[in-house]
């Protein structure tokens, strides 16, 4: 990097925004990628940034982009550093732009029902200021209580309760975007428009690579006055896929869909299900210990855990929430649950969904105990429409069953398609063989993804992790991306190396 | 038991947090503060993980990042293993210490409480003598006075000796080699000093019937932190909210409702986090006033942090205020009368330019 720029940095923000030491570098040297993870249990954080400055106003954004531009140097947006695929490695070093100070609602149109915020505010304390008005975005990934707003925008994110509420880019109706020769892109927060391809959307999931997201606005829901939760029982994954596909063409709209294969259901446990006693003896009454001690067995021996889910009961839970006036909700769930039982599911009542509302961000807690075992755990997100859904969940599974223990549960589901969220756990001797292992597995998973001609990610969006898969993903589009950079940011500084372009 | 040996005993803790999607972050009120990577509390134990590991040096730097803590107990409170991030960061901060690597602060507190027992200095020790006139005759009780109340608020000392005389509590004003529970000292990374004041203070209570604080670090100290050091305590440690809260209920204490501002109740984190107290003293203070109680939108178990906890305020003088300026821009009301029960919390938000009282104050 060249030597000036952190004396330029200081002089255009002050010299307390502006930090080169290594505790600041090395905590930004990483998101929440297990390649990262894997990599930090060794004690290496990879390529570390060169700074990091922190941004307090769109002007300042400004301020650092012009000293990039004149110098060459890499800008990262850096937000909660919550991505999952690497998005803010500063692979190429450079600055690490902090938009966290930039934090603040700026204004909450309770008429139109919109709400304007600045990137760097953290998820949940938006949703909190939303709440404590009376409304919600409805927005929950399960990254909300470390990720920001900017990066919601940034990444496409979507939350648990996409089905209703829509992923972050049907909430979003205007931002603003510093861009790297100093002007600002701020698109109009109208419902719709006709006036030309939509600029909003063309920054949205650009992932840092086109600019600077400095603030949105964003559609919010009065807060639900009546929340109902439903478990369901299915003899398969394609009967229950079916009874989903058919109530969203039918017009319902759940806030939550879950519905579990039989791995994951083994595993999620049917707590609090209307079942007799005997009929609930699976997962959950297992003891913590024995449970823990199958699931390293199973991330050893993978084809094992593989036959022995081949023994699991035929059963998969489906979780289904509504939530809005008591009166349409009532509803829906009448609707659900006549279609439910004609598909032979057994209505098993509300406890596994309460269950799971209450304990909704607990499978990211579970990392931990993955990692610190000497495993490694990691998800992928793949859509596609419902014609291909079960051939992709095959394929997936087929092509990395083999590495890894391999769950699967399909959520954001919508009336053409849905997501599949695969969950895979897997073990290797040391850091150097679980990081080819876990690339491994990725390859294997985004090819049999790519042959089904489904696309390789629904929310995680694209960082390192993805990049190389780009050019099949999107063809002709890539070249549109990057010649579209090449305009934009003709000197390459924003996220180098990122998203394959 | 050395740093050292301190940190590796927490060693699964340490490996939770690294690996840890950073499901605590929004909470910390100083990473909120700073809006700094670093001072996540996932940063920061990933950091005391690399030292542990030997794959980084513990510089001043990577120091500066454990004593970036206020000690709130946010982290727990979010945290689905109810890991504790404070009790390892204060391991790192010994060792920090102990490498002579530990901000300026940690030697001065040192020397003050070696040679004082308490954080000020000599001039204290002074101003508690003069307040034994205050306590009462015949006790049945001991007041716990604590450092920062004998500095900044002592009238506290006397409202309380009064509330307490009302519930039958015949408290005397405590006063033996050391004033200081040793808090500050077992956040400062100097455990070997707050097990010293700690001999003092089990020596000197040992016929004490009952112990009553105003300060929730010093009860905390007290009542869950001397057992961890292998001594204890045979008398009973109440906070001051807690035992007034417990006659109230029983009916033995009469609160007389008086006409004035509303009060807006700001929950101390050891109060509530860690000894789990809440509904005391919003029982006590809703009886004190004809308008209703006033809360924080954060409050009881997710109330933020004032910034005066985790010696915070000696280290990162301008850190703490701010993290106390946040606690205070959340105020749903600038005209409520703002009461705690912490002397920490009062320092803070008087440092930040909105005055508070103590319930002690108010109750009287």
């Amino acid at each position: 990097m060249d030597p000036n720029v952190v004396d330029r940095l200081k002089e255009a923000l002050g010299a307390d925004a502006v930090s080169v030491t290594d505790v600041d570098r090395r905590a930004c040297a990483r998101d929440l990628w297990p390649a990262t993870t894997i990599a930090i249990r060794e004690g290496d954080f990879g390529p570390l940034p060169d700074c990091v400055a922190w941004a307090s106003s769109e002007e300042d954004v400004r301020k650092v982009l012009a000293v990039a531009v004149e110098t060459g140097t890499p800008v990262i947006a850096y937000g909660g550093g919550s991505g999952v695929c690497g998005g803010t490695v500063a692979v190429q070093g450079g600055i690490i732009l902090d938009l966290k100070r930039m934090d603040r609602v700026l204004a909450l149109d309770a008429v139109s029902g919109t709400v304007t915020a600045q990137a760097g505010m953290m998820g949940e304390r938006l949703e909190r200021a939303l709440e404590e008005k009376g409304f919600t975005m409805g927005h929950f990934p399960s990254s909300i209580y470390c990720s920001t707003l900017g990066g919601w925008l940034a990444a496409r994110s979507a939350g648990q309760l996409s089905t209703k509420y829509g992923k972050i880019e049907d909430m979003v109706l205007g931002i603003a975007a510093v861009l790297p020769d100093g002007r600002v892109l701020r698109t109009k927060a109208s419902p719709r428009s006709a006036a030309g391809p939509n600029w909003t959307q063309l920054l949205v999931g650009s992932e840092g690579t086109l600019g600077i997201i400095t603030e949105g606005t964003l559609r919010v829901c009065p807060l639900p006055e009546h929340r109902a939760f439903r478990g369901f029982l299915f003899s398969d994954v394609p009967t229950g896929l079916d009874s989903i596909r058919k109530l969203l063409q039918k017009g319902v709209r759940p806030a939550a869909v879950r519905l579990y294969d039989e791995l994951d259901t083994f595993m999620v446990g049917k707590k609090g299900a209307a079942l007799p006693q005997d009929e609930k003896s699976t997962g959950e009454s297992w003891s913590h210990v024995v449970m823990q001690k199958a699931q390293r067995i199973a991330f050893a021996h993978p084809v094992v855990a593989g036959w022995l889910a081949k023994l699991l009961p035929k059963e998969c839970l489906l979780i289904l929430t509504f939530e809005g006036p008591k009166e349409m909700v009532q509803v829906e769930e009448r609707i659900s649950a006549a279609i439910c039982a004609e598909a032979g599911a057994k209505d098993i009542g509300p406890g596994p969904a309460e269950y799971w509302w209450e304990h909704r961000y607990k499978v990211s807690y579970g990392l931990s105990a993955i990692y610190e075992a000497g495993a490694f755990a990691d998800t992928i997100e793949v859509a596609t429409t419902w014609d291909r859904l079960v051939p992709l969940y095959d394929a997936v599974r087929e092509a990395i069953g083999g590495h890894a223990v391999v769950l699967a549960h399909f959520s954001h589901a919508y009336p053409e398609g849905c997501s599949i969220y695969f969950t895979f756990a897997a073990t290797a001797r040391g850091g150097e063989a679980s990081l080819a292992l876990y690339n491994q597995i990725w390859g294997d998973a985004m090819a049999a993804c790519l042959r089904t001609g489904a696309t390789i990610t629904h929310h995680h969006g694209v960082g390192l992790a993805r990049g190389k898969y780009m050019a099949e993903e999107l063809g002709v589009g890539l070249d549109l991306f990057r010649a579209l950079k090449g305009v934009i940011d003709p000197k390459g500084i924003l996220n180098p190396g990122k998203m394959g372009l | 038991m050395g740093a050292t040996e301190a940190i590796q005993a927490q060693k699964k803790a340490t490996d939770y947090c690294t690996f840890c999607p950073k499901m605590c972050r929004f909470g910390c009120p100083v990473a909120e503060a700073t809006k700094k990577e670093s001072h996540t509390p996932t940063a920061k134990v990933t950091s005391l993980r690399l030292v542990r590991e030997a794959k980084v040096e513990l510089t001043a730097d990577v120091a500066s990042q454990f004593y970036a803590c206020t000690g709130c107990g946010q982290s727990k409170n979010l945290c689905a293993h109810r890991i504790e991030v404070p009790p390892q960061l204060y391991a790192g901060r010994a060792l920090a210490v102990e490498r002579g690597v530990a901000p300026t602060a940690a030697a001065r507190l040192a020397a003050t409480l070696r040679e004082c027992g308490n954080r000020y200095g000599p001039s204290l020790d002074a101003r508690v003598g003069d307040l034994e006139s205050v306590g009462m005759k015949d006790a049945n009780a001991v007041l716990f006075v604590g450092c920062v109340t004998a500095k900044y608020f002592p009238e506290n000392i006397r409202d309380s000796v009064r509330l307490l005389s009302r519930i039958g509590v015949r408290a005397r004003v405590y006063r033996a080699d050391a004033l200081c529970s040793g808090y500050p000292a077992l956040a400062m990374g100097l455990p070997e000093e707050a097990r010293r004041l700690a001999g003092i203070h089990v020596k000197a209570l040992a016929n004490a019937g009952r112990v009553v604080a105003g300060c929730p670090a010093c009860v905390h100290m007290l009542r869950n932190v001397y057992p961890t050091f292998g001594v204890k305590l045979r008398a009973e440690v109440f906070h001051v909210a807690e035992i007034l809260g417990e006659r109230l209920k029983s009916g033995a204490l009469h609160i007389a409702r008086k006409k004035g501002p509303a009060i807006l109740y700001h929950d101390p984190c050891h109060l509530g986090r860690t000894l789990g107290v809440y509904d005391a003293p919003r029982a006590l203070l809703s009886r004190a006033r004809e308008a209703p109680l006033l809360e924080f939108p954060w409050r009881r178990r997710d109330a933020e942090c004032s910034g005066g906890g985790g010696v915070l305020p000696l280290v990162m003088p301008e850190v703490a205020l701010s993290i106390a300026r946040n606690r205070l821009a959340q105020a749903p009301s600038a005209e409520a009368e703002l009461v705690t029960a912490c002397p920490s919390c009062l320092r803070m938000f008087q440092k930040a330019g909105r005055p508070a009282r103590d319930l002690v104050n108010v109750l009287e």
